[in-house]
């Protein structure tokens, strides 16, 4: 029989109690940040913001106090985290190194390092981007080509990373990178931490996307040296390591609430009396928006729980984007307002210009669609 | 899930899964009853699973009854059992006597003026009596009514199950206190939410059963990525939709007394409203995919899988329709001046 593990939770009251102050906080900080930043939500970075949601001690709050972190629950860091996505708030600064790169540090980091870099990741200070996918591999992550050859006691790296978000701020990457080749593809891979910033061995360049920023980049290594403990768990374990690591980047609300300003800007446009066909299209948007953060709450609730719900995080991802994706079109369903990108537009054309030509990435980034399907389809027992 | 529920799963898989051929279901679709199951049914505790006990009841809650609404609809139950459950449920709470046998549900409310009509009635004709709501003089109150005394005029769903039109002729009671107009459609909408989360259950298992095993160009279906992406995309229906259908269940046991308006605090219409919603968009592509994956054979009546697929269909426009929840709850989510995110974090 075909269930998933995806049971009801329920925030407990502790963590609800921190939505106020999440709220009031917001509030002050995104008083006078427009409509058209808001659209940005997780991949708008603004150092200060980082900081200051740092100095609340929002960021690594499930991390031990030892390393700077708060001890709290993965419910309270959820609401922490839904609170700021659909608000939308910069935060993309610190949010890889909150959401995974801390956590495999804690599993998988040396005790220095873990001194060394997670205290600055909660204060907001330190920032972290993915080295996965490159020129030649996507959606086939396995066959990655930059290489990891032992180097006098320690790592010489060659290749490039491709569409790595962030980069270009970030202090550190953790990159998948072959260090044998082996029979399997998937053997032979291993994780690396590799420091960024003033270095001549390391280029990075930003690639400006269609709407015109530059979130991404290409980060050229060319004979790149790092340490023997920039290899990040077992040598040859880097697939096992990412796939684990993947839970985590698939299960949380920034994978349904990407739009979510535009849902908050469509519904104070049209006011207290909408049409019957615009209500309708709001009532199903609230309908599957109320399930979807069901859907994540339960899958915090597994991670709480230190369980790895790897095929339970793809299916809501997977439903999750096309909910994300959806939007834009349904809100210039209703609405005759053109998308506009200049400052004479209104709110609403404003998230309405940047969420329609940014939709497309939804279902790109973090896994496309279609391996999330495969490892659905896998888990339904067809492959 | 609680050792109860538990239990109750796996009484009523047995149940259904070992006792319901689909020879039984072809025959109930025929227009036949289906006295044995039924019997079994009811000494299972099933219809009375929210009755206190001094009323023969298991003092169950509606998680239980997700459980068994679940497997009704996984599993085609061509019987009122939904329906009964939700009646002895109604007359309990109205301080009215609990009658014996399978028992119908007025879909909307009514005057409860004799010669009044009452149209698609979920099995009017097989019931002995008929449980909804009557509003008279501004006020809502249950209503039961025997039906042997009624004129029916017979009907059906798309899924070949009993919607009776009846006229309503004598001895009508009305018990007390005064609940809301809705709560027929409310609990309905909820039950057949479970159902269609069962149903779809069953269309995948169903899919992925049939694409392991029909070979075309020397493979089974099921290793062809177009077919795994379908078939991946069905299983986020079902996901979606238990987990909407059994949060409602959720609130419906927290819910207090008398049922309001979506969007009232300790109201589960909200959480009912979307349960339908989603389900109800998951009848337009779940049984879409199934047939496309099932090919012409799944287009006979030889197979099963039409039970399940017209039963979506058929549920998804009862107690209101998804387009008709979402207007409700579009409206009150657009009254909710702190915006839709404070009004869906408030649940």
């Amino acid at each position: 029989m075909s269930r998933f593990r995806l049971d009801p939770d329920r925030l407990p009251p502790e963590a609800e109690k921190l939505r106020g102050e999440v709220r009031s906080f917001l509030a002050d900080e995104l008083k006078d940040f427009p409509a058209w930043k808001r659209a940005y939500t997780w991949m708008g970075s603004d150092p200060d913001f980082s900081r200051k949601v740092g100095e609340r001690g929002w960021i690594g709050m499930t991390w031990p106090e030892r390393y700077g972190g708060g001890e709290r629950t993965s419910f309270e860091r959820y609401v922490v985290l839904e609170e700021m996505l659909a608000a939308g708030a910069p935060v993309a600064a610190h949010w890889i190194a909150d959401r995974q790169s801390g956590p495999l540090l804690l599993k998988y980091g040396t005790e220095e390092q873990r001194h060394e870099i997670l205290p600055g990741i909660c204060r907001g200070e330190v920032y972290f981007c993915i080295g996965m996918s490159e020129p030649d591999s996507g959606s086939d992550l396995a066959s990655v080509r930059t290489r990891a050859e032992p180097d006098d006691g320690g790592w010489r790296i060659n290749g490039t990373k491709l569409w790595t978000s962030g980069a270009a701020g970030a202090h550190y990457m953790i990159a998948l990178i072959r260090t044998s080749v082996a029979e399997k593809k998937h053997q032979g891979l291993s994780q690396f931490l590799i420091p960024l910033q003033n270095r001549d061995d390391v280029s990075i360049r930003p690639i400006r996307d269609l709407a015109g920023n530059d979130h991404f980049c290409e980060v050229t290594f060319e004979d790149t040296r790092v340490d023997a403990d920039a290899l990040i768990g077992e040598e040859g374990a880097g697939w096992g390591q990412v796939m684990a690591e993947l839970a985590y980047e698939r299960s949380g609300p920034e994978r349904y609430l990407s739009c979510q300003p535009l849902l908050e800007g469509l519904a104070r446009h049209l006011g207290p009396a909408p049409s019957e066909r615009a209500r309708i299209a709001i009532g199903k948007q609230v309908a599957h928006l109320a399930t979807l953060r069901q859907m994540t709450l339960s899958l915090a609730g597994l991670l709480e729980r230190g369980e790895n719900p790897a095929l339970e995080a793809s299916v809501t991802k997977d439903l999750g984007g096309v909910f994300e994706q959806d939007l834009p079109g349904i809100v210039q369903g209703l609405v005759a307002d053109e998308p506009r990108t200049d400052d004479d537009g209104s709110d609403l054309q404003n998230l309405l210009a940047h969420l329609t030509q940014n939709a497309p990435s939804f279902s790109l980034r973090g896994g496309t669609r279609e391996v999330l399907r495969g490892i659905i389809a896998r888990g339904l027992g067809l492959r | 899930m609680s050792d109860a529920r538990g239990l109750i799963a796996e009484t009523v898989e047995r149940l259904f899964g070992d006792a319901l051929t689909p020879e039984d279901i072809a025959r109930a679709e025929a227009g036949q009853w289906l006295a044995p199951l039924w019997q079994s049914v009811e000494d299972a505790g099933l219809t009375r699973a929210l009755l206190r006990p001094e009323n023969g009841g298991a003092d169950g809650d509606w998680l239980d009854v997700f459980e068994i609404a679940r497997a009704v609809g996984r599993h085609s139950v061509p019987l009122p059992i939904v329906e009964t459950i939700l009646a002895t449920w109604l007359l309990e709470r109205a301080g009215l006597g609990i009658p014996e046998g399978p028992l119908g549900l007025l879909p909307t409310a009514v005057d409860g003026r004799v010669g009044e009509r009452a149209d698609r009635v979920p099995w009017g004709r097989s019931a002995s009596h008929l449980v909804g709501i009557a509003t008279k003089d501004g006020e809502a109150r249950v209503l039961c009514v025997d039906a042997a005394k009624l004129d029916v005029r017979e009907g059906q769903n798309v899924a070949l199950e009993p919607r009776d039109d009846v006229v309503l002729t004598d001895a009508l009671v009305t018990g007390e206190p005064p609940l809301a107009r809705e709560t027929v459609r409310l609990y309905g909408a909820l039950l057949r939410s479970v159902q269609m989360a069962g149903a779809l259950e069953r269309i995948l298992d169903q899919s992925v059963g049939y694409a392991g095993e029909r070979t075309q160009f020397g493979k089974t279906i099921g290793s062809f990525q177009v077919i795994q992406q379908d078939l991946a995309r069905l299983a986020g229906q079902v996901a979606e939709v238990s987990m909407a259908a059994e949060v409602a269940c959720r609130a419906a046991c927290e819910s207090r007394e008398t049922p309001s308006t979506i969007g009232a605090t300790g109201d589960p219409a909200f959480e009912i409203a979307c349960a339908k919603i989603v389900a109800g968009d998951a009848a337009e592509l779940g049984p879409r995919i199934a047939h496309q994956v099932h090919g012409a054979i799944g287009f006979t009546y030889e197979h099963t899988l039409h039970f399940s697929t017209r039963r979506l269909w058929a549920w998804r426009a009862e107690f209101g329709s998804g387009e008709e929840w979402a207007r409700d709850l579009g409206t009150i989510a657009q009254r909710e001046s702190d915006g839709i995110w404070a009004l869906v974090t408030s649940r």
